[in-house]
């Protein structure tokens, strides 16, 4: 069996940090456009409702199915953040 | 592809799916209708249903993929049903009258084929929920 060194590993922490690197945007952009992008569809979804609600000319499937991604993107956004969360207590709780 | 995607293809096939149970209860209600503003009996409508890719800039697999939409609703070219009958308003000189090209049989067979086609695409929405609810659990533990 093979075993490779421990040698010095791709520092991801310092990549993965809040600076923007070259060429690239920061985790933080990214978190906040993937919140707008949640934020949408739960727009979206309210403006369905409303129109089916007030009578207007909408599906009622298109509805359900605006409902039914909003949820599937809340629910990514929200396993997202506990992983998130549960990352930072892991490092918070380190003994020092 | 993403997922949602999924969504809106199988959208697409519920949409197509209601607007042809429209055209049944359309030509059901006007089975035996004798007078249309155009003159002449009721012409049974029958939709016309087209695959719509519209990923041109997708992936080679994103492009195989295509919605449907029903693109036109056009008349029936089946001549109307004579029935002699010449006590009817709508008879003509003959005593016959045209009654619509609609065989109420078949529209009983579109309506079942119709609501059999909108519940598998409703099972489609179902099981893409399903997996990516599968899917956030790998993430979720």
């Amino acid at each position: 069996m093979k075993v490779t060194s421990i040698g010095a590993p791709q520092s991801p922490i310092r990549n993965a940090g809040g600076a923007n690197g070259p060429g690239g945007t920061g985790f933080s952009d990214k978190l906040s456009s993937a919140i707008d992008r949640v934020s949408d569809q739960q727009l979206a979804a309210d403006d369905k409702l409303a129109q089916l609600a007030s009578g207007q000319d909408v599906d009622l499937h298109g509805t359900m199915i605006a409902l039914e991604e909003a949820d599937i993107t809340l629910r990514t956004m929200v396993t997202v953040r506990d992983k998130v969360v549960s990352a930072y207590q892991e490092i918070m709780n380190m003994a020092i | 592809m993403n997922i949602l995607d999924t969504f809106e293809i199988t959208a697409s096939g519920l949409t197509a799916q209601r607007l042809r149970l429209q055209t049944v209860a359309s030509n059901m209600a006007n089975a035996r209708t004798t007078r249309t503003e155009e003159g002449g009996p009721y012409k049974r409508q029958m939709p016309v249903l087209q695959a719509v890719r519209d990923e041109p800039f997708g992936t080679e697999l994103e492009r195989q993929m295509a919605r449907v939409e029903i693109v036109a609703i056009k008349e029936s070219t089946e001549p109307p049903v004579m029935v002699y009958d010449p006590g009817h308003p709508d008879a003509d000189e003959e005593g016959y009258v045209a009654y619509p090209n609609v065989n109420i049989l078949e529209e009983m067979v579109d309506l079942m084929t119709t609501s059999r086609t909108f519940e598998a695409n409703a099972n489609v929405i179902e099981v893409t929920e399903m997996m990516a609810t599968q899917a956030l659990e790998i993430g979720g533990r």
